[in-house]
């Protein structure tokens, strides 16, 4: 029996120093943040940044790997295939990771038994854009303007269960407004209508209207944070304009295979909240309208937790599902 | 009109066949939801268009009946050795490589024609495999092992 | 700004000698990737994206856009030689050109190519810089239900492109339509046809399918065939266009360069549109409209400046509107944002430089073109004269590379097979491929933009006649539709009075 003791505390120590000795000489070689989306999208933009940011502070190589397909899954499924050895990162957040999973009963992957979060990295606010012709101006014209016609205006998003739908359905809820939901395939599609005037509101990620807001294309309302964005100050915020406790945004963290070492976790943390901290990093982020944050590896963790938590309540209210 | 210029005709066999897939994507989105025209489900349109390409095989077959018109043309085993090429090409290329997957490519797909002699797929392989790895693994940037992985 | 000094800064920003350069390396690598069949602009521009954020973003951009309207150059290249379109545009450029190539004049029909897109780029590069603004409106005009009429009119032209019986060209358009609903419905999320397949999710790609129908097909058919030991029918004529082939081209050219300029600017299908539109509208003017499908070079011409043309003008939208009328432009966009300029309509006043640099570049770019393709076109066509057996192992190759970059997984080399073999029984069963290809890209939109327009309404189907451009359009297709059947049926009618 003791035997058996001395031989696991023995196997334990062994693989104790192992994993340290992972941990110190990581990294040796190249690293690879995944992207699940094709080079050019918002996933892609902040991988770069954060890439960029990651060399410099690990002295490493590091590599941005865009693997497209199957709305995110290709990719996240190559990560989740790799060896936990810190050299394979996801770039993942809300509208790949939990979103989908909460609207889909048949999506292939169980993020929670796969994937680990490491830390938080960035995020950007939604924007609430209106036809500019639409005769309102702030978000209670707009209610009452949506009250008395009930049923007939018309909303767009990127799909259903997108960031945009979910956000508009909450806000839905939460003012006792209805409309009818329009989808469309990719981002920018919706803004071509909503321009033409066929949808009437969209929740639109930041990075892609504020061109439009600032040459008076669309009207801007309101921003879904809590805060309000740097790139639109005069816009306010829904929860100033009224709704209380209204505050969406779309983030975007860093995930490895499930049996990451926590010191590797640890290590590779660190690393990123440094990146998220540095005014380089923010002010390059800033340029794509997105904001740093440094949530580290217990403060992502609950956070992701959060905002499973409110998404669910979200969706299971609208019965938002894939397969009716 | 006999039975074997019927049955040999291209318009009936190409009914038959507009008729076969019409009923299989019948079969298959019969499981979607249809919805209505308001909301249209994801099975409408599939649903929708196996009727119309069942109506239009059945069309099809029936003109060829009353006038067969052109015969389906012979076809020769060979073919199929083309399509064996890629497919190999297919399975071999990761674990065994560009080099390897390309010569079982060239192998076959030279076979494939009647006239082929052994020295020059010998020789046509030499000239592609370096094409290939000039122009698409260094040109282009295509993430392929030259050998065995 | 005046368009003078708008172009003068525009030339001075492009003639730069390290624009010059990017222009340069970019309509190579576009030629390049448009000749190899499955790599297209799309892949190339996602691939060489990460290497442009290290440059200013004029030359970004300008050699971006290079990489989108060199591949339409290269398209054609491929599509007449050995019948595979290297690209969505050149399926049409497929029908006749490889006809015109079997019969010794691949030469005239690359030349062709390469003198109506020449001419195109340059109309569609001014028609930018003198009305992007008035054109850019035109694509906010459009919504679901204008969509929706457009495609309905292009499945309608697809019907008069067909070349045996009526019957089976829409038989072949609906089943496209069908294959293109395989995959994740946009509306629900829902998987159709998939059969559990994770790699069908995004539904079939469309190169796995142009190459499986076109390409590998018409190899199997050639393998097969007894007598012939090449490519080439007769033997080679003219390695270029002679001055009646000129002549016979020009107005097709014109009148392909103009409606590519329109559907251009259209977001979605516009540009893919635009040739099979141009093919429909040449065939319908032709005093003999049976030559085409034999080897018509107005079949070349009209498609070929039709889709230069929507090229040059799908950039409007983006660099007018902020909004990206396909998957390239929406890469270009995110090209712009890295660069941090802010993509909206305030590009042309904020970033002029940028601006008029591009189109002034566009213009530099197709000048290079030509020159590049068309002393190419002697080595092309004396690659026509190899043996077949010696062909088409290298065809296969080529055709086998591409397929596997679109995703690196040997899943779509076994499903191109598998569409080869289906390809090969159209054959043999006299099935046109090419409506089935339209049908195939057009039939997610239709579906799309029905169920959105159709959603808006309510329900109510006429969203399509009281919108006056989904009613012109609705018009024009019935009117098509006429013009088509007429003929056949008094055709019937007097076969029917003759027994």
């Amino acid at each position: 029996m003791k035997r058996v003791v001395t031989t696991l505390g023995a196997l334990l120590l062994a693989f104790g120093v192992a994993a340290t000795a992972v941990a110190d000489t990581y990294p040796s070689q190249t690293i690879r943040l995944v992207v699940p989306y094709p080079p050019g999208g918002v996933s892609d933009l902040v991988g770069r940044v954060v890439a960029d940011g990651l060399k410099a502070r690990l002295n490493q190589t590091v590599i941005v790997d865009n693997k497209p397909g199957a709305s995110g899954v290709i990719g996240t499924q190559d990560v989740i295939r790799s060896k936990p050895d810190g050299y394979s990162l996801l770039v993942g957040g809300l509208g790949g990771l939990v979103l989908p999973p909460l609207v889909d009963p048949k999506f292939p992957i169980d993020i929670d038994k796969t994937l680990t979060p490491i830390a938080g990295i960035a995020e950007f606010v939604n924007v609430m854009i209106v036809n500019k012709d639409l005769p309102v101006n702030t978000v209670q014209e707009f209610i009452d303007y949506a009250k008395a016609r009930p049923g007939q205006l018309n909303f767009g998003s990127t799909g259903i269960g997108a960031s945009n739908h979910l956000t508009a359905e909450l806000f839905m809820q939460k003012t006792g407004v209805k409309m009818e939901h329009i989808p469309y395939k990719g981002g920018m599609a919706s803004l071509n209508d909503l321009r033409g005037g066929n949808i009437h509101v969209v929740f639109e990620n930041l990075p892609t209207v504020v061109g439009q807001i600032k040459a008076g294309a669309v009207k801007a309302l309101a921003v879904t944070s809590a805060y309000r964005a740097e790139q639109l100050p005069e816009v306010p915020t829904i929860a100033e304009s009224g709704i209380k406790d209204f505050n969406v945004t779309s983030w975007m963290g860093m995930y490895g295979p499930k049996n990451l070492s926590p010191d590797l976790k640890a290590k590779i943390a660190a690393a990123l909240v440094e990146v998220a901290r540095d005014p380089a990093t923010k002010e390059r982020l800033q340029t794509i309208s997105f904001l740093p944050v440094d949530r580290d590896t217990e403060a992502f963790t609950s956070f992701v937790k959060s905002e499973h938590d409110r998404w669910k309540q979200v969706v299971d209210t609208a019965g938002v599902k894939v397969v009716e | 009109m006999t039975k074997a210029r019927i049955f040999g005709s291209q318009d009936v066999l190409a009914g038959l066949m507009f008729i076969l897939i019409g009923a299989a994507a019948l079969a298959l989105s019969s499981a979607y939801p249809h919805g209505t025209s308001t909301r249209m489900g994801p099975g409408y349109f599939p649903t929708l268009l196996g009727w119309l390409l069942t109506g239009l095989g059945a069309l099809i077959a029936a003109r060829g009946v009353l006038s067969p018109g052109a015969s389906v043309p012979g076809g020769s085993p060979r073919c199929a050795l083309v399509l064996a090429a890629v497919v190999a090409f297919g399975l071999l290329l990761k674990p065994a490589g560009l080099a390897i997957a390309t010569a079982v490519l060239v192998g076959l797909g030279a076979v494939a024609n009647r006239d082929f002699r052994a020295i020059e797929i010998v020789l046509i392989y030499l000239v592609l495999i370096a094409i290939a790895i000039v122009v698409f693994v260094y040109g282009v940037g295509v993430q392929l092992s030259i050998g065995p992985a | 700004m005046d368009l003078f000094s708008a172009l003068s800064l525009g030339f001075g920003a492009a003639l730069q000698p390290v624009s010059l350069l990017y222009c340069f390396i970019g309509v190579l690598c576009g030629t390049l990737v448009g000749v190899l069949p499955g790599i297209g602009p799309m892949a190339t521009i996602a691939m060489l994206l990460p290497v442009t954020f290290g440059l200013d973003a004029t030359s970004a951009l300008i050699m971006l856009a290079g990489i989108y309207y060199g591949a339409q150059y290269g398209g054609s290249t491929s599509a007449v030689l050995v019948n595979l379109p290297g690209e969505t545009s050149s399926v049409v450029t497929c029908l006749d050109g490889y006809k015109m190539a079997r019969q010794g004049r691949a030469g005239a029909a690359l030349g062709i190519a390469a003198i109506g897109s020449f001419a195109a780029g340059c109309f569609g590069t001014a028609l930018i810089a003198l009305f992007a603004p008035p054109l850019a409106q035109l694509a906010i005009q459009f919504g679901p239900a204008e969509y929706c009429a457009l495609m309905v009119l292009g499945l309608i032209a697809a019907v008069v492109m067909a070349q045996g019986s009526l019957l089976k060209a829409i038989a072949m358009i609906v089943l496209g339509l069908l294959f293109g609903t395989a995959g994740t419905d946009v509306n629900s999320g829902y998987q159709r046809f998939t059969f559990g397949l994770p790699e069908l999710a995004e539904g079939v790609d469309f190169v796995v399918l142009a190459i499986g129908l076109f390409g590998l097909a018409e190899i199997m058919v050639n393998v097969e065939s007894k007598e012939k030991r090449t490519v080439l029918v007769n033997p080679v004529k003219s390695v270029l266009p002679t001055r009646a082939d000129l002549r016979q081209s020009a107005m097709p050219i014109l009148r392909g360069t103009m409606l590519g300029s329109v559907l251009g600017v259209l977001p979605g299908g516009g540009a893919l549109l635009s040739s099979f539109a141009s093919y429909t509208l040449e065939k319908n003017l032709a005093r003999d409209p049976s030559r085409f499908g034999n080897g018509a070079i107005e079949g070349v011409a009209g498609p070929e400046a039709a889709n230069n043309a929507g090229a040059q003008t799908s950039f409007i939208p983006m660099l007018t509107l902020g909004l990206p009328s396909n998957g390239v432009m929406a890469l270009m966009i995110g090209a712009m944002i890295m660069q941090g300029i802010v993509p909206g309509p305030q590009v042309v006043s904020d970033q002029p430089r940028l601006f008029w640099g591009m189109i002034a570049s566009m213009w530099v770019g197709n000048l290079m073109l030509v020159v590049l393709n068309l002393p190419l076109i002697g080595l092309w066509v004396k690659m026509l004269s190899l043996p077949y057996r010696m062909l088409s192992p290298a065809i296969l190759l080529f055709s086998c590379i591409g397929v596997y970059t679109l995703s690196s997984q040997p899943f779509d080399l076994i499903l191109t097979a598998l569409f080869g073999f289906v390809g090969y029984v159209f054959i043999k069963l006299g099935c046109e491929a090419a409506p089935l290809l339209l049908g195939f890209v057009l039939g997610p939109m239709i579906e799309e933009n029905l169920r959105r327009a159709m959603l808006m309404s309510r329900g109510d189907p006429i969203i399509f006649l009281e919108r006056p451009i989904s009613l012109g359009l609705l018009l024009l297709a019935v009117a098509l539709l006429v013009a088509v059947l007429l003929p056949s049926v008094r055709k019937t009618r007097e076969e029917a009075f003759q027994e």
